[in-house]
Parts: structure tokens; C-alpha cells; sequence
């Protein structure tokens, strides 16, 4: 019987409708189609992605839901149903059991997906990356339950996709809106990333709040007696009650990631055995092959130092290293590797050696001086190693700083510093007598 | 006539109370169905409408057949007998089990075939998953239900048709699916409104034997406005007309009405609508409307004498 019902229900095409959709959301991110920078190596990110990619799957499997809840009256069989002895709400659990397998196996296929599209550069499985993506599954089950309940409740040809519309916008307002409970929508909303994880008693109760939205949903669509229905509906209610209110994790980033809390392992370093010495964050390990050589190019332009260490907002960059920007977003699914060495290493250049003012009026004294402006062309040229154009005047001073090495340092110490103190004076100092 | 001679009959039509009873009942056995003082209003407040009118009926073993003009209450009855409608009042008793008690009606319903007027069919099952389905809906699950199922689709002819997606059947071959998810749970009590609706004559001839070739100890209501259906299939026939019971008895009484009605006739007159009265007009057609003169002719002298 279970075969016919998975056959009635079309479970097999909401398998394959939404592995295929989920595919092409990733794949239209990837290389050739779309920038790298969508994509990371971690567990996290794919959780982060696949919450994101929710408000579009989300809504489909409402959708699809809706449709199967309110095949029965479509097809004008209520008359046969009604003198059926099997009690309707036993039929419907079992639709909807049938119905759950097709969304959990759509899940499934577009998880495997990502899962290899991770696998050749993932190196870090700590987290709780699992529980990140089990509640991405259960909002997918709660979009299943609004939406069956919707088609049973509300039988018609129009009721799918406004189902789907609906929760599509109610999923999707709250991501312009501020508030931890705008976690508590059930897809879309889960602020996954490298670096961070889920809160451990997130877990549960979040769990419990997704469960028993989804058992409300059913008792409405089966029709069950009012206290069955009130029942999962106060879990769940006593449940949303600390996710909304709560400030959440040590370190709140933006408004709803209140679910997320700082991840220590994932950013520990992991270096190179040999010198000079190239570190990344655990999660990115598995690229340090390729990183390597590019900062250890960088390393032999006339820094004067010789460690090179990836570096975030919440790991910033030691004096005397190599800052290495974080990794997250410069991965190439599927295949591994850096999506794109050159912009990596341009990055690395461009994020060592452009000033970073605290004020606009200091980046408008910077902007505004020729000369500071050629310390910085000089400055960057040095770290990259690609010399100017030979028409360019500061080709010679280039030439110069770089056959005579000692000087060479002497020069960048100078910058670096007076680039770090946004000295625009200074800058303009280094420019001119280079000149 | 040895047959006929099992069978007591026992009509009361009592117009003057506005209520209609009459039993027909195989004496060997329980009634199928058994309706009293049945009151069907369908819609409600100032929409509301009485569909049946006190109606009390008794169904035994056999093919009774439900006869009547459009709007008489036939497939209210129907849907009444088949559990789908609850009644306004009154009594409906299917397989000597009360219809009121829930418990009771989940076990009528798995010994219960019905086959509705129209009904809906999910387009992309086959018609072995359709029967299949609706063996599993009424709880007729057991080892030997494939076997079952195939036996239902055999009985309606649709063998070489098990494996055919249900939108790609004909309107005729839909209906025999039809009647196969009715009859695959072997039921005691089988439903069928309108059955020959839609069918083209030989079709009709068809499904007309297939009634005919039922369990014997299977209570069969045909609801038809075919009196050519009831003529060559069914054992009993009753009349209905704006939700009262007219008349109930044989087909045979029923032909044997007209020629009362006209003596002359009555030499002509012989098998159930084998022989006709006038040209083209079938015994078993006059004695339904000599039936329906009677009973609007008796409502309007019981009208004019006060009984209204």
C-alpha cells in the first residue's frame, strides 16, 4: 500500500523537483554561472546556504504540499472517500507520511549534493554542523505541514501557489526586519557561517518549536480533536518563547543571530611544517596547499617578515605577519581549490597595504594626495611583486627599493605604519620623495 | 414464479400522513438495508430543502431497483444508504447495524460497495492501483488481496485493461472501474446510482448481466431512471416521487399495473418488458406511469378532501 500512496501523493516527483531546483540554486552560484564568493568550505556555510536557498525551497515544498493535501477534493473524490472505513484521519496520515518521504527525499538528493560539493576541500567536522542542518530539515517539514494543512483545509487549484507565495513572504520579510525571533520563521532565517555554530540548547528547543508547528499543522489538516491540536500547539509556543526573547550567543553579528555562538576550534590555526610559516583557521585547512604558495610569494617582497596567518574581524592580524584574509567564499565546489588564486592574491595585497581609516575625512586626505596615492601604487607593487609599467615614474622608484633590499624594508616599515595610522602626511611624504 | 412466491411484499403507501413505507424482504434472511420514517433536508436555513419525505423501506437479498423521475430523492437515498449524508430523522439500519452509532457504521462500511453517480478517479493510476486503493480504503487488506483485486477487475471485464491509466479509459470503462472498487471488497450491500449512465446499449447489456450474475446473498440497490435496467436486472422494484415511496413491488407486478390499468392490454403483457402495451412503449414503462398517474391523481383527491 505504502508504494501506491508514495505513487498517489507523486512523492517521487517532489524528490526529484526539488533535488533538481536545489541543484540548480547551487550550481548558479558556482563557476561559470556565478562569483565563488557565494560558496565555503564548511559545514557551517553549506547550513548557512541551505537555510538561504530556503526561501525559495521552502515555498515549493509548501507548495507541492498543498497540492497533494487537496488532491482528493480536486479530483472530486469525496463522495468515494466519504463511505471509505478506514478513518479519514488514518488516510491522511499516511498521504502525509507518503508526501514527508518525497520532501525529506528532495533534502536529501539537494544535501548530497552540496555534500559533494564540499567534500574535496572540507577539513574541519566540528560545530555541530549536523544540528544546523537537521533544522534546515525540519523547517522544510514544517513548510510540508502549513502547506497540506492548507490543501486540505482549503481545496483548490489556486491554493498551491498561494500557499507557497504566502510563505515565501512570510519567510522572507523578516530578513529586512531586526529580532531574534525572526529565527523562529522556519526557513531562511538560519544565520549559519564559518566560525560560528548553534548554541547547544538552541538545538533542542528549536527542534521542539519546528515539531510541534508541524504537529499542529497536521492535527488542523487531519482534523483532529481541538485538545490533539492545542497540545503540540502550546509546545511549541512554550518553546519559541526562549528563541525569541533570548540575547543569544556571545557575540551577536547582525540582528537574528541570536541562534549562533562563536565556534573556537574552527578558527584555531593550523600551520605549515616548514618555513616560512603559512597558517590557516582549521576549517579552511584543506586549502593550505594552495594558499601557500601565494603568501610565501608574498612573504619574499620586502616585509621583513616571514609568517603568514588568516585573519578575520574576530581574529585580527598580529604585528609582524602576514595578514591572510578569511578564506570563507574563495572556494571552488565540487573540484577544490581556490575559485581564483589571482583575486586571492590581489586581496591579500590590496587588504595589507590600502589604508583603513576610521574617519572619512581621513580616507578623503588620503584620496586626495597625489602622493599618497603613489605610495600606495609603490606599496603595492613591492608586496605583489608585479613591477609597474615602464612608462609609469614610479617604475624606477620601484627599481630602486628593490635592488637595494635594506632600503627596500626601511621603506615599507614606513608605510605600513603610517598606513596603519591612516597618516595621510606621511603617505604623502613616502610618495614625494620617492618621487 | 416460484421465485416470486419466496417474497413478501408488503407496500403502504400512506399519503395521507405524508409518509411511505414498504418492506420487501427475502424471508430467509436479515434486511440489507432498512430505512424508517426516513426525513432528508439537504441545505440549510431558508435554502433548506426536504429531499425525502418519511420514507420506510426495507431491502433484502436481491437486486432492488430505485426508480423515479430527476429529483424524486433517489440518490439522496443513496447517499443516505451509503453513509455519505446523515438523515434529518428517522432510522437507517444497514446490515442490522443502526447507522447512528459511528462504531457501527466503520464496520458497515468495509461489508458496503458503492459506486456513485459520478466520481472522481486519480488520473495517473492504473486500474489495478485504483481497485487496490480502495480495497485498502475500506479496510480489505489481507494476504489474498491482489487475488481480490484482480477477481473485481475481472468481473467488469477490464482484464486486458488492469495496467491502463485511468484518464486514458472511456467514459463506459470508467464506470466498470467504478464498479470494480465497489465490488472488490465483496461487499453485502452494493450501492449503485445511476450504473448504465453514460454507457452505449451493449455496454448497458453488459453491466445489466453482471447485476444479474451478483451473490446471491448480496443486497444490490440499483437507483435508475432507466426503467429498461430494472426490467432485466433487478428482483424489486420501488417508486419513488418527490421523496415519498409510490409504489413497490416486482417488476412483474409492476408491468401486470398497466395492463390493470388497461384490460385490453393485459394479453400482451408477460415478461418484465419483454412485450409492449403500445408500439414502442415497453410494459414495464406503462406500468411505471400508470404507477405515477395513480399515486398523483390519489395526492390530489387527498389534497381536495382536506388531507392537504
Amino acid at each position: 500500500m505504502a508504494r501506491i500512496e508514495v505513487r498517489r501523493t507523486g512523492a517521487a516527483w517532489i524528490t526529484i523537483s526539488l533535488g533538481v531546483v536545489g541543484a540548480v540554486l547551487l550550481l548558479a552560484k558556482q563557476p561559470p554561472f556565478g562569483q565563488s564568493s557565494t560558496w565555503s568550505s564548511t559545514w557551517a556555510d553549506a547550513a548557512g546556504w541551505l537555510s538561504v536557498t530556503g526561501l525559495v525551497l521552502g515555498p515549493l515544498v509548501a507548495a507541492a504540499a498543498a497540492w497533494v493535501g487537496g488532491r482528493g477534493a480536486r479530483h472530486k473524490l469525496g463522495e468515494l472517500l466519504a463511505t471509505a472505513a478506514r478513518p479519514a484521519a488514518r488516510r491522511g496520515l499516511l498521504t502525509w507520511w507518503a508526501m514527508l518521504a518525497g520532501v525529506l527525499g528532495g533534502f536529501v538528493v539537494y544535501a548530497a549534493v552540496i555534500a559533494m560539493a564540499l567534500m574535496p576541500t572540507v577539513s574541519y567536522f566540528g560545530g555541530r554542523w549536523m544540528w544546523a542542518w537537521w533544522l534546515v530539515a525540519l523547517g522544510w517539514v514544517a513548510c510540508a505541514g502549513i502547506g497540506f494543512a492548507a490543501g486540505q483545509r482549503l481545496p483548490g487549484r489556486l491554493v498551491p501557489p498561494l500557499v507557497g507565495v504566502a510563505i515565501y513572504i512570510l519567510c522572507g520579510i523578516p530578513t529586512y526586519l531586526s529580532g531574534a525571533w525572526i529565527q523562529l520563521m522556519p526557513v531562511g532565517q538560519l544565520r549559519s557561517s564559518g566560525g560560528f555554530q548553534l548554541i547547544g540548547w538552541v538545538i533542542p528547543v528549536a527542534s521542539v518549536w519546528l515539531l510541534g508547528l508541524t504537529a499542529t499543522a497536521i492535527g488542523l489538516a487531519l482534523n483532529w480533536k481541538p485538545i490533539r491540536v492545542l497540545i503540540p500547539a502550546a509546545v511549541a509556543i512554550v518553546a519559541a518563547i526562549p528563541l525569541s526573547v533570548s540575547g543569544g550567543g556571545d557575540e551577536e553579528r547582525y540582528a537574528g543571530d541570536s541562534w549562533m555562538e562563536s565556534d573556537p576550534a574552527a578558527t584555531e590555526l593550523v600551520c605549515t611544517d616548514d618555513e616560512p610559516t603559512v597558517c590557516l583557521f582549521a576549517e579552511h585547512a584543506g586549502l593550505l596547499p594552495d594558499v601557500t604558495p601565494i603568501a610565501r610569494q608574498l612573504l619574499a617582497a620586502p616585509l621583513g617578515i616571514d609568517r603568514a596567518v588568516e585573519s578575520n574581524d574576530r581574529h585580527p592580524s598580529t604585528p609582524g605577519t602576514l595578514p591572510l584574509p578569511d578564506l570563507d567564499g574563495h572556494f571552488l565546489a565540487f573540484s577544490g581549490g581556490l575559485a581564483d588564486s589571482d583575486e586571492y592574491r590581489h586581496s591579500v595585497v590590496s587588504d595589507l597595504t590600502v589604508p583603513r581609516c576610521s574617519s572619512t575625512s581621513g580616507d578623503d586626505a588620503i584620496y586626495s594626495s597625489t602622493y599618497a596615492q603613489t605610495a600606495i601604487t609603490i606599496a603595492m607593487a613591492l608586496v605583489s611583486g608585479d613591477p609597474p609599467n615602464e612608462e609609469d615614474p614610479v617604475a624606477v622608484v620601484y627599481e630602486e627599493l628593490t635592488s637595494d633590499s635594506a632600503r627596500g624594508a626601511s621603506w615599507m616599515t614606513d608605510y605600513l605604519q603610517a598606513a596603519d595610522e591612516c597618516n595621510a602626511d606621511a603617505l604623502s611624504d613616502l610618495g614625494r620623495h620617492s618621487k | 414464479m416460484a421465485e416470486e412466491e419466496r417474497i413478501e411484499i408488503d407496500a403502504d403507501v400512506d399519503s395521507e400522513h405524508g409518509r411511505s413505507a414498504a418492506v420487501i424482504n427475502n424471508t430467509a434472511t436479515t434486511p440489507g438495508a432498512q430505512v424508517r420514517d426516513l426525513v432528508v433536508e439537504l441545505g440549510r436555513g431558508r435554502w433548506s430543502r426536504r429531499a425525502v419525505h418519511g420514507l420506510s423501506l426495507n431491502f433484502g437479498t436481491g437486486v432492488h431497483g430505485l426508480l423515479g423521475p430527476n429529483g424524486a430523492g433517489k440518490t439522496t437515498l443513496m447517499r443516505v444508504l451509503a453513509t455519505v449524508l446523515a438523515p434529518t430523522s428517522g432510522t437507517v439500519s444497514l446490515l442490522g447495524r443502526d447507522t447512528a452509532s459511528q462504531d457501527l457504521v466503520r464496520e458497515i462500511r468495509r461489508r458496503l460497495g458503492y459506486l456513485p453517480q459520478s466520481f472522481g478517479y486519480y488520473p495517473r493510476f492504473t486500474v489495478r492501483e485504483f481497485v487496490t486503493y480502495f480495497a485498502w480504503l475500506k479496510e480489505y487488506q489481507s494476504s489474498t488481496s491482489s487475488a481480490d483485486v484482480d477477481r473485481a477487475i475481472v468481473r467488469v471485464g477490464l482484464t486486458d485493461r488492469a495496467d491502463t491509466r485511468m484518464k486514458a479509459l472511456s467514459g463506459g470503462m470508467l464506470r466498470r472501474a467504478g464498479l470494480a472498487q465497489a465490488l472488490v471488497n465483496e461487499p453485502e450491500l452494493l450501492l449503485l446510482d445511476e450504473p448504465t449512465a453514460g454507457l452505449d446499449p451493449e455496454q448497458r447489456m453488459e453491466f445489466r448481466a453482471l447485476l444479474r450474475g451478483l451473490a446471491p446473498d448480496t443486497t444490490v440497490v440499483v437507483s435508475t431512471h432507466l426503467v429498461e435496467d430494472v426490467a432485466s436486472a433487478c428482483s424489486y422494484v420501488s417508486l419513488l416521487n418527490e421523496g415519498q415511496l409510490v409504489w413497490s413491488g416486482t417488476p412483474t407486478a409492476l408491468c401486470d399495473l398497466a395492463a390493470t390499468e388497461r384490460p385490453n392490454d393485459k394479453a400482451r403483457t408477460g415478461t418484465a418488458g419483454a412485450s409492449h402495451v403500445d408500439d414502442g412503449v415497453s410494459a414495464i414503462e406503462a406500468g411505471y406511469t400508470a404507477a405515477m398517474r395513480n399515486h398523483r391523481r390519489d395526492s390530489s383527491q387527498n389534497w381536495d378532501s382536506g388531507g392537504g
